[in-house]
């Protein structure tokens, strides 16, 4: 984590009423911390000592909703995270929700997950020598367990645009955006005129990629972070994100988050009882992700100009759109491998 | 009265610049996230830059241009539209980060 600004406890009454009302009278919060990177989201990292036990622990609140906002509500992704959770995947631990009484706002209380996201770290530094040649396998894995979990579980996704039709949804939020640019519409037009067949319908992390692993030195991914883009829909739709372009971060002549080849991460991800693709279906899913990363810039270029939350970052967002189009185009042309 | 404005010193271009190497000055002293901004915010006056030197932009047309592929009207000549919008995301890519260029594979 980044920079700290350390809380003082008595600036943080309502958070620890709240902890203290889930997690029993007697527990003491301590070293509390507040990383300023942390966007929307207000993130407060803090420790609960039970008899002599010590625990970290995250609280997550939203500070602003925006209407339009295309990212699932807190209580749900606190509701998806706790099923995955208790399927045994590397989540952090769900603790509890807010509620009104907290005066906390709309967010939830995990555990802490120690490791590192920065992905050019992952990919570069060699603390990560002894876990980066099974991360791609362990993630496919993770996916196939993923895509496994009981769809009916999911059902309060079921109504999301993104879960009725991903393609759509994120041409309406384009179209919302007001903003015309023929690249983004040319990878619609592609998009629409080469859609597969719609085979299966499965719970997808909807963001899982480099940035939202947690990775440890020896153990290998910790946790899976970031629910908020989960929602129902192809399981290739999850597996062409990681290999989406703009997330192969500093090694792009590497599909699969920049670390191994598509087909390592498709034999991968069969080996641990995933559908069997080919790689062009993952391919279709990678045009899809560059639009899709050309719009969520659109969104953060919107909230800046509109004035609803103005910054230096969205800006640069807004900006950088230019070059998820360009990345776009020379995929559909075919000049990129 | 006329508008009439003619040329200051130093002119835009160099204004830019001194601010830019005011912001790298200062990145050593700023604690992460501050850094973090600080390079964000060179990068923007590096896009402003470039764009001054590259003249105004231009938005006739993508409106029209949008609506004939979304109706499919441009599926016929495909290979020529992405030739053409590629030429054009060049220069938008020129503008925002030239060396985001040179990333092939």
């Amino acid at each position: 984590m980044a920079t700290v600004s350390t809380g003082h406890l008595a600036d943080h009454a309502d958070l620890i009423a709240a902890v203290r009302r889930r997690l029993g009278a007697g527990v003491t919060v301590a070293n509390i911390d507040i990383p300023t990177l942390g966007g929307v989201n207000r993130t407060i990292l803090f420790d609960v000592v039970d008899k002599g036990t010590t625990k970290r622990y995250v609280s997550r609140q939203e500070t602003y909703v925006d209407p339009d906002s295309p990212f699932l509500a807190t209580g749900d992704q606190f509701r998806a995270m706790r099923i995955a959770f208790e399927h045994g995947l590397p989540v952090p631990e769900p603790i509890f929700e807010y509620d009104p009484s907290d005066g906390m706002g709309n967010g939830f209380v995990t555990a802490f997950a120690a490791g590192e996201t920065m992905p050019k770290r992952i990919q570069k530094d060699p603390g990560f020598v002894a876990v980066r040649p099974r991360l791609v396998a362990d993630a496919a894995g993770i996916l196939a367990r993923i895509h496994a979990l009981p769809s009916k579980s999911f059902d309060f996704l079921a109504e999301r645009p993104d879960s009725a039709d991903t393609i759509s949804a994120h041409r309406d939020l384009y179209d919302g955006y007001r903003q015309a640019r023929p690249a983004i519409e040319a990878g619609f037009r592609w998009l629409e005129r080469n859609h597969p067949a719609v085979v299966d319908r499965v719970f997808l992390h909807g963001d899982f990629r480099l940035g939202n692993l947690m990775i440890d030195g020896t153990q290998g991914i910790s946790a899976v972070l970031d629910w908020e883009c989960a929602h129902l829909g192809q399981p290739a739709e999850d597996l062409g994100w990681l290999c989406t372009r703009s997330w192969r971060f500093s090694r792009p002549d590497l599909p699969a988050a920049g670390l191994a080849s598509r087909q390592d991460l498709l034999d991968a991800y069969s080996a641990a009882g995933g559908r069997s693709y080919d790689a062009d279906e993952i391919r279709y899913w990678e045009i899809f992700g560059l639009v899709r990363f050309a719009v969520l810039n659109m969104m953060q270029n919107h909230g800046h100009v509109s004035g609803q939350r103005r910054g230096l970052v969205y800006a640069a967002c807004g900006r950088n759109t230019a070059l998820v189009e360009y990345d776009l185009l020379m995929t559909l042309a075919g000049r990129y491998e | 009265m006329s508008d009439t404005l003619r040329p200051q010193s130093p002119d835009m271009a160099d204004i830019l610049l001194t601010v830019q190497a005011f912001l790298k000055d200062c990145e050593p002293q700023l604690a992460a996230e501050d850094r973090y901004k600080a390079q964000v915010a060179s990068y923007l006056l590096g896009i402003c830059a470039r764009e001054i030197a590259h003249g105004p932009s231009r938005r006739e047309g993508a409106e029209t241009l949008c609506a004939d592929i979304r109706a499919g009207r441009r599926d016929g000549d495909w290979d020529s539209l992405l030739d053409q919008l590629l030429e054009e995301a060049r220069t938008a890519v020129r503008v925002t980060k030239p060396g985001h260029l040179g990333e092939t594979a």
